[in-house]
């Protein structure tokens, strides 16, 4: 029974476009790598959404995910861009499903330059149906992110 | 200031030896990089359209028709636009744009091995310490670049032509693109690492008059910007108050735009040293222009060349590294130094020791730089090489101070062979300095000689020449002069092969003159040989003549008298060796005939041409009793003649007792030693320089008053090779 819920559930919830916006500090250094992430009540990943960076010798330098991505060896084709530098934006889109709003999830953004450091959770944005598109401010290499259902 | 050449070769090959690994790698990758940067630009050329004369608020507009949102609009360095958005159906993501037929496609992607061969180049897969690495090893290659170009000029000046040499001329064509090449990879490190000098870009800033909402696609800005000048552009997040367009465009300027106005809120021009770093950048990466791009394929790929070329000259130089023995000795009459910079100068020094030692006469031989003048000594020959357009050799940059230490006899001789190249203006210039201070400085009287490149002809004028400066007697030298004149023909009559010598006898087809002696040699060219060698005849008294060949490995000449057959005619030379005849007043005295090997080959017919209460001793060295075997008629008739009346047949491999080599016969026997060097004898020598010396040692340990007399009265004659 439950699990004919689970997948009655499944079918009916729809997918949600999320629209994103990552603006970096005004840094010196190599451009920085970062992971946009959907995590549980616990912080813990359950989706990779978005990668900045896209070459994947450097991804265990962001610890965290590296230790949800490396075990899955999900691919993240498609969903990767290139680094971002001190000063720079970018806007992207990922979907996430109707029920996983109001539960206690988040949007995890977890980031790290070569030499300069790693912030494995420099922004968590609660992922509620009213998300809003002000700015969150990070706390690490990211000045603010933006997110906005679309 | 005059540095030394050698300081640089040495630098030179350091700095390749040290780069090697770092700068291969660079290369290789490089060489592929250069490669897809050029099929860029083939690409770019190939899908030229017409959309480089749109304005980007066209474009926009264009956009607007496909897409519900957009996000980013970016051209890569093969001119392939990409739009990432939302279309209209929903999809988000990155396409392709053609803008001539406003076609979405897939969107351009740079392929994996570019990569893998960019982080390659780029830091080595190492991060930080490969990106340091690899922009010490781009220092390091100017480095080697500019030690290059300067033991070129150096060495072989600033003629313009080719000097023959691939690696140098190679290296001459290839060093300024290189150096462009290096140059602007220390550029890209020197910006990564913080050392570029930086300077802010000129900033202007506009505060917003007031709101005037437009559609983007109607802003001034875009609509007077060219979509040829864009680089990048990405929209704002929201078309709201506080939003912003980002542009980049291909000279470097950024621009940012109000979402809502179109008013330029912020330019950013870069600075000089930005845009000099920008356009060193795409001159590295081959972006600026197809030219570059194929400059540094082309360049890359033979600079792999002229790394092999490189080592070839190095290993090449390493294996040929003279295996000179430098020969001191207090009690030498000759001395020989020798200042080479390959190696070529030894073998010739080596050459004429051997000789004068094959004539008895005591050499000392050394390199110039070890050389210290033996005081006593009045004969001194320089062998001279000149390095590069009149130089001393490398190692010898400090020859003048060198010279200001020696101290020759005041009535020394001197004779300094000069070699060297004609086609150099200075030509053997060391050779002259060399001799020019000798005479001034040191009070040597010198005579010099030069040789054009290692000609024999002028070697043989030199030998002529030092053997009359020195005032020696008249010495064959058995050296690789050119076939000459006065050849003979001769027949085979009788050929033995013992072991690794083959008995030839042989007659001439025109008798032989009367002076002919056994003792005399016999100079042979192989049949496409260039020079002759010598052997020593016996000559017998039926007119025939007979040598003993000792077969050496490889040997063209050896191999080929092998190979003739009884009855093969071939034609030679015979050369006059009145040094090593049997004189005359000798013959009815003891004769000890010494000899190993093929050595015996001019004592056979010594020893037939002697009467019969000659009273002779021969000491044979050879390998195996066998090998003796082809002598046996000539000197069983020469025992019952009673021309000889000992014959000591040593066999080194074959030894029952402590008697294995020849001088073990005359510390073993004391008499004979003694009998040998009396008054009335005389010792003759023919075989290895080897068994000479050893035989020499022997006597003077033993014997040394009765030796010197011996050799003093000339009773002791050598003709060893």
């Amino acid at each position: 029974m439950w699990l004919f819920w689970f997948l009655v559930s499944g079918i009916f919830s729809s997918d949600m476009a999320v629209r994103c916006m990552i603006q970096m500090k005004n840094y010196e250094g190599e451009g920085a790598y970062i992971v946009t992430g959907l995590v549980n009540e616990d912080g813990q990943y359950i989706r990779t959404l978005h990668v900045c960076g896209d070459d994947d010798e450097w991804y265990y330098e962001l610890e965290a995910w590296w230790k949800f991505h490396g075990r899955s060896k999900s691919s993240v084709d498609g969903i990767t861009g290139p680094t971002l530098a001190g000063g720079e934006r970018t806007t992207f889109q990922f979907v996430i499903r109707e029920d996983e709003l109001d539960k206690g999830y988040g949007i995890r953004f977890e980031s790290g330059v070569e030499n300069e450091g790693h912030h494995p959770e420099e922004v968590v944005v609660p992922l509620t149906a009213d998300l809003t598109k002000s700015k969150v401010s990070g706390q690490g290499f990211i000045r603010y992110v933006r997110l906005l259902m679309e | 200031m005059n540095l030394p050449s050698i300081w640089f070769r040495r630098l030179h090959r350091s700095l390749a030896a040290t780069i090697s690994v770092g700068l291969l790698l660079a290369i290789v990758s490089g060489v592929a990089l250069s490669w897809q940067a050029t099929s860029c630009h083939v690409q770019e050329w190939v899908a030229q359209d017409d959309g480089s004369k749109l304005n980007v608020a066209e474009v926009m507009l264009d956009l607007e028709t496909s897409f519900s949102a957009l996000d980013q609009m970016e051209v890569n360095t093969c001119g392939q636009w990409t739009v990432t958005g939302r279309l209209l159906n929903g999809d988000y993501g990155s396409w392709g744009l053609r803008l001539s037929s406003h076609e979405l496609s897939q969107a351009p992607t740079t392929a994996n091995w570019v990569k893998w061969m960019t982080s390659l180049h780029r830091s080595l897969f190492l991060g930080t310490l490969g990106r340091m690495l690899v922009g010490l090893t781009a220092v390091l290659f100017l480095l080697l670049l500019g030690t290059g170009a300067w033991l070129t000029w150096k060495v072989h000046g600033l003629g313009g032509r080719g000097t023959g040499i691939w690696h140098v001329d190679m290296g001459l064509l290839l060093l300024l693109p290189c150096a462009i090449l290096a140059f602007t990879g220390v550029a890209m490190s020197a910006d990564r690492f913080g050392f570029w000098p930086k300077s802010s870009p000129v900033h202007m800033q506009t505060d917003l008059v007031g709101q005037r909402p437009h559609h983007a696609s109607q802003f001034e800005v875009f609509e007077n910007m060219s979509l040829a000048s864009l680089q990048d552009m990405k929209w704002p997040f929201a078309l709201e108050e506080g939003e912003w367009f980002e542009v980049s465009l291909k000279d470097g300027t950024q621009l940012v735009v109000d979402a809502l106005s179109g008013e330029v809120i912020s330019n950013r021009t870069p600075s000089f040293s930005q845009r000099a770093l920008d356009w060193l950048g795409e001159v590295h990466t081959g972006e600026a222009h197809w030219f570059w791009s194929v400059l540094w394929f082309l360049s890359s790929a033979f600079t792999l060349i002229l790394g092999w070329t490189g080592f070839k000259i190095w290993n090449s130089r390493r294996a040929t590294q003279p295996k000179h023995v430098e020969r001191q000795g207090t009690s030498a009459e000759v001395e020989i130094v020798v200042a080479s910079q390959g190696g070529s100068t030894w073998a010739t020094a080596e050459h004429w020791a051997k000789v004068f030692e094959g004539n008895g006469i005591r050499v000392s031989l050394s390199a110039m730089e070890s050389f210290r003048p033996n005081a006593e000594c009045r004969r001194v020959i320089f062998m001279a090489a000149t390095y590069g357009q009149g130089e001393a050799p490398e190692h010898l940059w400090a020859w003048k101070d060198l010279l200001s230490t020696w101290e020759f006899h005041p009535e020394a001789k001197g004779m300094v062979v000069a070699f060297g190249d004609k086609k150099y203006l200075r030509f053997a210039q060391f050779g002259h300095d060399l001799a020019d201070r000798l005479e001034r400085m040191q009070g040597l009287h010198t005579v010099l000689h030069k040789v054009n490149c290692r000609s024999e002809s002028d070697l043989l004028h030199g030998w002529i020449g030092t053997l009359k400066q020195l005032m020696l007697s008249d010495l064959a030298l058995t050296m690789k002069v050119g076939r000459q004149d006065g050849r003979k023909k001769f027949q085979l009559v009788d050929r033995i092969r013992s072991g690794r010598m083959v008995w030839l006898r042989f007659r001439p087809v025109v008798p032989f003159d009367e002076n002919v002696q056994s003792g005399d040699l016999m100079a042979l060219c192989p049949p496409g040989g260039s020079y002759d060698r010598m052997y020593s005849l016996s000559i017998f008294k039926d007119q025939s003549a007979g040598m003993c060949v000792r077969l050496k490995r490889g040997g063209e000449c050896s191999t080929w008298l092998d190979s003739l057959h009884v009855g093969h005619q071939f034609e030679a030379r015979i050369q006059t060796n009145p040094k090593f005849h049997i004189s005359q007043s000798t013959q009815g005295g003891a004769t000890t005939f010494i000899c190993n090997g093929s050595g015996i080959g001019p004592f056979l017919g010594m020893i037939e041409s002697l009467q019969d209460d000659a009273r002779a001793t021969l000491v044979w060295g050879v390998k195996k009793r066998d090998h003796a075997r082809f002598a046996e008629g000539i000197l069983g008739q020469a025992m019952k003649r009673g021309v000889l009346t000992r014959l000591e047949l040593i066999t080194s491999q074959e030894a029952t007792s402590n008697c294995k080599h020849v001088q073990d016969v005359f510390c073993l026997d004391k008499d004979l030693a003694l009998t040998s060097l009396s008054t009335t004898s005389r010792v003759m020598i023919c075989g290895s320089h080897a068994m000479a010396r050893d035989i020499e040692s022997t006597f003077q340990k033993n014997h040394n008053e009765a030796f010197q007399a011996t050799r003093l009265a000339g009773r002791w004659q050598s003709d060893c090779y």
